[in-house]
């Protein structure tokens, strides 16, 4: 580690010291010391070090740059009468910007371009090797910088903002001139790029980066998944998860053996392995923007950006060490074991003697493989896979000490950064997984919670392999909705789709010959002339033979017949709620108050009574899509073991208008009076209903067949398998459960009871027998009609088309033929049966 | 299309006691109409009102009575005509006898039709049947309902009665009259097809009568196997369908308005292109579909789409049975179906009853698993819930209701009330005040109609829009019509209910406190707002309006002052500064040459103002000084004094050293070139 311990460490990894002595800082300088010493005295005591004027967002990007690197420089803010001084203190530095400067070992460096010119070069980071102040030599190979094999000049500055980018913000998904634009924008300082030529922006924006000193850089960099307003409409996640799988590869993960799913013996390195390959086969359909890494530990060889021994990254090309999943990964990573001890081999990390500590390494090259993206936004995970309980045990005295302190403060250090470390230890049968040892320490177990642990970390297993295909949805507002309640009581509410229907993800049409996306333009031609026309702004109807125009506001208008959002109208008892009273999932609704204080006081008010009083409240939506009356069902929060499984709030039920429901019960209305069951058969039905029961019903236990074997589609095609995975239909009745002899013996009751004896033949007589027979007699019918008729000269003669449809049904329904379609099609059809 | 063609006739009283909802009764009848206009344009339909002044009617001429019955408009098919008629029914003035008006109705019905269109003859009764109907020549009243109904059924007639009954009181006789006349009417829904409903509101009134006549027709015929061995022929419905506003078409204004025969539509081509080459059109057979798997598409050519698609067999069928309880109301995920027994299969028809009384009983649901065609690619999971008919001639059935897959489920975690902090909750008092709020805006108050039940509630949005297609089929630039009183009882708190509980209400109202929270930004607060109003493109909008405003690089005439504005804050160049200045001086010159008798002058003085202040702002004050010397001088010579002394009667100045360091002129002289007139020339 670097000398800087100790100096508050920014978030997005730098040390800033204040210049201006303090009595209290212990870099205290003497104040008798110039500021021109003073300066010079800090380029020669610090190997990396930033001279900006305080805020300065082109330091920002540089400190940016050298964190990537794993560099962490210092920063002196300087004031305006310092600056003077700073260019006082190096020679030769004329004409160029004088701050912000970067010296590396004492050298000037220059500004930003110089900087991002060296690093273009390839030079920075020999040259930082070299003064000894990068932690491990960073290869370059994660990052897709550039590498010109000519001297960076100043019009370069654009392609060096690209290539930054991808470090900063890879994920933003924009282009380079894009993001350069939002980072301007967002500090108002009135730069627009209107070109994506570098040179252009350069010209356009150097001469103002001077002046852009009251900026808040780290609002500047603000994420921009952090306004999750900003497509209330479209359900992308706006936050995700990164995960780093850390998977132990000592010897002992691959000697002890458990008996797997089939009964045959695995190695634990086996369970842990498939298990993730399962999980991340899922987590591509679930949760796609989540973002994984996957590293091996004790092992022979070593593959990090740190050089660090015995850990591996597993990766495979175009893809970041930590990124989103890729088909190609999940297929390799199936693979991984083949050629496990081949490539990456497998030996014990943590051996007497040695100071090699591969735990500590694991944990420092999974931190550092997080440090992506902020913690506000992604939620960091470090999962660790081992089933050994005592990684020091080989070690003793003072060197297990020390490396188990350093170990444990690493992992601390992790966790303070807001890295969330899982362990999901392997026990066999004839040894446990002690987790009291040490890894109780490492991951903040303590009473309860270390004797819940195993037998909790047993279900984890399970559920990582069992986990159903499911797209995983950010909790997100619909909409944020005013209730006026009588009286001009206005409170705030927010609305939230629990329960959508979900349907595979959206087409994306592609070029069947080169598999590139399509996009689909939409013309809008005129039926009278042809002639291309916008998209117009009326609509019509006709109407008593006239066409009725009206323009898109006006039918805006015409929708809009409330004025507020939701209108409390009054209560009814429950009981007016009828099972038809539905037209499609609703929202749920509570309060906020975020704008409006009390207005969860209110609702919870009147939640509790409406509970109580077993009503619910009749209001109307005044959504511009279709203003709906609605009901307001108070639910109250249901607790299961530990999980929330119904939240507290209010679910608002569309209602239906009088025209919507339609009186099917009176269309068969028989005025001799419809036959009822006797009360003997209303027994028998409910002694059927009462063994026919399912006790622990909840909704949503089944998975949709048709989604299930869509994902597996998409599976299968993305990472070529053989074999479609199998998909279990539950939904399907448990015959085997009605078969049971209580059940069969409670159906045939109510059967003999309700048909008689021997219904089943008389009935698919009567039934059959009809339709049978009325068809019989219209066959016969066609039979005798068409043999008037000369098909074959009537045909010669192309007279068929002289004869009415219901004539030519005459020979079709005679041969046996079907009778649909047209006229044309028919004499066709009959054609085709002559052989003509 | 003509095959569903209905025959309707329209009874309504228009007796002294219905005056007061004529009005409601002429706007339902008249969308009724309107309905049929553009959905069944076929429909053929009279109008008959009884309690008027005058006779006219076949059968009095034909065998005398029936007086005080006007047939308004003899059966013909829909037209706008006819929408007329309904929209000016007379106001009557002696009591009708709604019986006589039956009589007349059916004798139109079968004159018109005679044996045709068998079971869809219709009439529609709307009364308050408050007035005693006439005696018999023979037999009682009963007898001839009797009689008259039987005859209904025999020609295939049905029979709809909307009875409204305001809920002002009434005297004892007039109770017994009415107690009569509801017993005479419900008589014909024992022998025929006939409905009978009571309506107390004005806003009921409106939805009390079916203006769309959809036919209905099943989702599935088929078996409900209970189990493998024990199936029940069904018959399978929606009973809740969304009417839906009206598809309107898109409307195009190319062809010549010469043009007789325009259809005036817009037909909708699609191309694909390629992303990459915008100009290469792919071909529909090119094409393939893709489906997302992490960051990459995967093509899935349709035959192997097919080839492995989940295909269920046709059926319905039951997985068990349980508690009402665990089916919670707010898991119902689309519009209802309803089951009833295969009709005419007595059996099936009493499995059904049985088995929906016994679940009725011990208050269970079933679950179903439908699929409810041949070839449909998914299977659909419901709760069956009983409902158990109080009529006789109506079969007990079931509702069905769609549930979630786990799939559609989202498990967002909200936190419980209980754990809130207590200021956020209610107190005792708060919570009593709260419990007579629940209390005492009652909509089903007992003993009285329920307000807004569903079954009764019209659709405020089509009333509106039919009404406004009436109105602009009459005149084309017809404004919005505003919301009908009686469709406000829906949209907006009855005032009624409202002042009546005024108690409660302030009482409630005492007990909260609501405040605006101090925390949030003003600028914050506003755009939420917009967002509320539910528009994704404000925000779009505002991020045009932010990129033209950095934009500007002319201005033009129309708001030079704000374009200027604009432009002389542009940082990305010190260039513009003087760029704006440059431009201003311009316009302001433009104006003040290009004025006519000084009606420019206001104009060109805000536009110099706004120099002055740019001018301050960016610390130029020699090009305002300047100008305003030159633009002097430029009067004096192009002899417009008058602008000169508009400026000075405006107290336009110098800018001065105070206001910004370079300038030359002191405060004292900052007047000095309206003071000496000429001084400087």
């Amino acid at each position: 580690m670097q000398g800087v311990h100790g100096y508050r460490l920014r978030s997005d990894g730098g040390v800033r010291l204040e210049l201006t002595p303090t009595t209290t800082s212990p870099l205290a300088i003497d104040i008798s010391e110039s500021t021109e010493m003073r300066i010079q005295r800090l380029i020669t005591e610090n190997p990396v070090i930033i001279f900006s004027r305080s805020a300065c967002c082109m330091c920002h990007v540089m400190r940016r740059l050298f964190s990537s690197l794993g560099v962490h420089p210092t920063v002196i803010e300087l004031e305006e009468d310092e600056i003077d001084a700073l260019s006082a203190s190096q020679d030769g530095g004329g004409g160029e910007t004088v701050a912000p400067a970067v010296f590396i070992g004492g050298a000037r460096v220059g500004g930003l371009e110089g900087l991002v010119g060296l690093h273009l070069s390839g030079h920075l980071v020999p040259m930082l090797v070299e003064v000894a102040s990068v932690v491990v030599a960073a290869k370059s190979e994660s990052s897709s910088l550039p590498k010109p094999n000519r001297q960076p000049s100043v019009s370069d500055l654009g392609k060096s903002l690209r290539a930054i980018v991808p470090i900063e913000s890879r994920r933003h998904n924009l282009n380079w001139w894009c993001w350069f634009h939002m980072w301007f924008h967002g500090c108002n300082c009135n730069i627009f790029i209107k070109t994506s030529n570098p040179t252009t922006c350069r010209l356009n924006c150097v001469p103002r980066l001077k002046g852009l000193m009251d900026i808040d850089p780290d609002d500047v960099f603000r994420d921009d998944e952090d306004d999750a307003e900003n497509d209330l409409l479209q359900e992308r996640q706006s936050s995700k998860e990164l995960v780093v799988f850390l998977v132990d590869a000592s010897p002992k993960m691959f000697n002890i053996t458990c008996p797997g799913e089939d009964q045959e013996n695995a190695s634990h390195f086996h369970v842990a392995v498939s298990c993730i390959a399962q999980s991340v086969k899922v987590q591509i359909i679930n949760r796609p923007y989540d973002e994984i890494a996957i590293c091996f530990f004790n092992t022979r060889e070593k593959k990090n950006l740190q050089d660090l021994n015995g850990v591996y990254v597993f990766n495979v090309a175009e893809r970041e060490h930590l990124d989103s999943l890729t088909a190609r990964f999940i297929k390799e990573f199936d693979r991984v074991e083949e050629s496990f001890s081949k490539v990456i081999g497998s030996e014990y990390g943590i051996i007497p003697g040695s100071r090699d500590n591969s735990l500590y390494n694991a944990l420092w090259v999974a931190q550092a493989l997080l440090r992506k993206g902020s913690a506000k936004t992604a939620d960091k995970r470090i999962l660790l896979l081992t089933n050994e309980d005592d990684p020091f045990g080989s070690i003793k005295g003072v060197t297990k000490l020390d490396m188990t302190r350093t170990t444990l403060q690493r992992a601390k250090d992790a966790q303070d950064l807001g890295i969330t470390i899982e362990l999901l230890p392997l026990s066999s049968p004839n040894e446990e997984f002690n987790v009291s040892i040490f890894y109780a320490d490492l991951i903040g177990l303590d009473g309860d919670e270390l004797a819940q642990f195993m037998p909790l970390a047993g279900e984890r297993f399970e559920d990582m392999n069992k986990q159903l295909r499911k797209r995983m949805f950010m909790k997100r507002r619909v909409r944020r909705i005013s209730f006026m309640i009588a009286g001009g009581l206005l409170i705030e509410l927010n609305t939230y789709a629990l329960i959508r229907p979900t349907v595979p993800a959206k087409v994306t049409w592609l070029d069947s010959v080169t598999n590139l996306p399509l996009k689909a333009e939409r013309s809008l031609i005129c039926a009278d002339t042809g002639a291309i026309v916008k998209d117009p702004i009326k609509r019509f109807q006709t109407y008593k033979n006239e066409d009725i125009t009206f323009t898109i506001d006006e039918l805006s208008e015409i929708k809009r017949v409330s004025t507020g959002n939701l209108w409390l109208l009054g209560f009814k008892p429950l009981s007016c709620l009828k099972d038809y009273h539905n037209l499609k999932p609703p929202l749920f609704v509570c309060p906020s108050d975020e704008e409006v204080m009390g207005s969860t006081c209110i609702f919870i008010a009147l939640h509790r009574s409406m509970i109580r009083l077993k009503r619910f409240a009749v209001a109307f939506y005044g959504s511009s899509s279709r203003p709906q009356l609605v009901g307001l069902i108070a639910q109250e929060e249901i607790i299961d073991s530990g999980g929330q499984i119904e939240p507290p709030g209010m679910h608002m039920i569309y209602l239906p208008y009088s025209d919507d429901i339609r009186p099917i019960e009176e269309l068969h209305a028989d005025n001799s009076g419809v036959p009822s069951a006797t009360d003997d058969q209303i027994q028998k039905a409910a002694a059927l209903v009462k063994r026919v029961d399912l006790k622990d019903f909840s909704v949503c236990q089944f998975s949709n067949p048709a989604l299930q074997s869509h994902y597996a589609l998409v599976q299968a095609m993305a990472l070529d398998e053989d074999e479609m995975p199998e998909i279990v239909d539950e939904t399907l009745p448990d015959e085997e459960g009605m078969a049971r002899p209580g059940i069969a013996k409670a159906l045939e009751e109510f059967k003999i009871c309700v048909y008689g004896e021997n219904y089943d033949e008389e009935d698919e007589k009567t039934g059959q027998g009809k339709a049978g027979k009325k068809r019989k007699q219209f066959t016969e019918e066609a039979v005798n009609k068409g043999a008037y008729y000369d098909w074959g000269k009537l045909a010669d003669d192309g007279k068929l088309k002289d004869l009415t449809v219901q004539e030519l049904k005459y020979y079709l329904t005679a041969n046996k033929l079907t009778v649909a379609g047209k006229k044309e099609v028919l004499i066709s059809r009959i054609l085709t049966h002559m052989g003509k | 299309m003509a095959r569903n063609k209905e025959g309707l006739v329209l009874l309504i009283d228009v007796s002294p006691s219905m005056h007061s909802v004529l009005p409601e009764i002429q706007k339902v009848c008249s969308l009724l109409i309107q309905k049929k206009l553009v959905y069944s344009k076929y429909d053929e339909v009279g109008v008959v009102v009884f309690g008027t002044e005058d006779t006219k009617n076949d059968l009095t001429k034909e065998v005398g009575g029936y007086e005080h019955i006007t047939v308004l408009q003899p059966i013909k098919v829909v037209d706008g005509d006819l929408v007329d008629v309904v929209q000016q029914l007379p106001r009557g003035t002696i009591p009708g006898d709604f019986m006589d008006a039956i009589v007349v109705g059916m004798d139109l019905l079968i004159k018109k039709f005679q044996e045709t269109i068998k079971g869809k003859k219709r009439i529609c009764l709307i009364t308050n049947a408050m007035y005693s109907i006439k005696d018999p020549y023979e037999g009682t009243k009963e007898d001839q309902v009797y009689t008259l109904a039987e005859q209904m059924a025999v020609h295939g007639m049905k029979i709809d009665c909307i009875i409204y009954r305001g809920n002002e009181k009434r005297d004892p006789h007039e109770n017994n009259v009415i107690a009569e006349n509801d017993m005479l009417l419900s008589i014909f829904s024992k022998k025929t097809k006939a409905k009978a409903v009571h309506v107390e509101s004005s806003t009921s009134l409106l939805g009390a009568l079916r203006t769309r006549n959809v036919t209905p027709v099943t989702t599935y015929r088929g078996d409900l196997e209970i189990s493998s061995t024990f199936k029940i022929k069904v018959w399978v419905y929606k009973k809740t369908a969304e009417e839906r506003f009206p598809t309107l078409k898109k409307y195009s204004d190319k062809a010549p308005s010469t043009d007789k025969f325009a259809t005036h539509e817009i037909k909708l081509d699609y191309e694909y292109k390629s992303v990459q080459d915008p100009t290469k059109v792919v071909p529909p057979e090119q094409r393939i579909k893709g489906y997302r798997y992490g960051p990459q598409v995967i093509p899935i050519s349709s035959a192997e789409l097919e080839a492995v698609k989940f295909r269920p067999e046709k059926s319905v069928k039951l997985l068990g049975f349980t508690n009402a309880s665990n089916i919670m109301r707010h898991y119902y995920m689309k519009d209802v179906n309803i089951f009833i027994a295969d009709p005419g299969n007595k059996k099936a028809t009493i499995a059904v009853s049985a088995l929906a009384r016994a679940m009725k009983e011990m208050n269970k649901v079933a679950i179903l698993r439908c699929v409810w065609r041949q070839g449909q690619a998914n299977v659909v999971i419901g709760v069956l819930t009983p409902k158990v008919s109080d009529k006789d001639n109506i079969a007990d059935s079931f509702y069905f209701n769609v549930l979630p897959f786990a799939e559609d489920v989202r498990e967002f975690q909200f936190p419980s009330f209980s754990s809130l902090p207590a200021s956020l909750q209610p107190n005792a008092e708060q919570q009593e005040a709260a419990d007579k709020l629940v209390m005492m805006l009652d909509l089903a108050p007992a003993g009285k109609e329920e307000s807004l039940r569903p079954e009764f509630t019209p659709n405020p949005v089509l009333e509106r829009f039919y009404h406004h297609l009436e109105l602009k089929s009459k005149h084309p630039d017809a404004a919005v019509p505003p919301l009908d009183e009686s469709l406000k009882r829906i949209t907006e708190p009855d005032p009624e209910v409202t002042s009546k509980n005024k108690l409660v209400i302030d009482e409630f109202r005492r007990h909260f406190e609501l405040k605006e929270n101090p925390k949030l930004k003003k600028s914050t607060r506003r755009l939420l707002r917009d967002k509320t109003s539910g528009s994704y493109e404000n925000q779009s909008t505002d991020l045009v309006a932010s990129t033209s405003e950095v934009k500007i690089e002319t201005f033009g005439d129309l708001i030079p002052v704000s374009d200027f504005e604009a432009m002389i804050s542009r940082r990305d160049s010190p260039e513009w500064v003087s760029k704006a200045i440059f431009g201003m001086k311009n316009t302001i010159l433009d104006l003040v040459e290009n004025s006519f008798e000084g009606d420019n002058y206001p104009k060109a003085l805000e536009c110099l103002i706004a120099l002055r202040r740019g001018c301050v702002i960016e610390q130029e004050p020699k090009q305002f000084n300047n100008f305003l010397s030159h633009i002097y001088r430029f009067c004096q010579e192009t002899n417009l004094l008058s602008f000169c002394e508009f400026l000075a009667s405006k107290d336009v100045t110098f800018v001065t050293k105070s206001e910004a360091e370079d300038s030359e002129i002191e405060e004292q002289d900052a007047r000095s070139l309206f003071v000496k007139p000429g001084s400087n020339s």
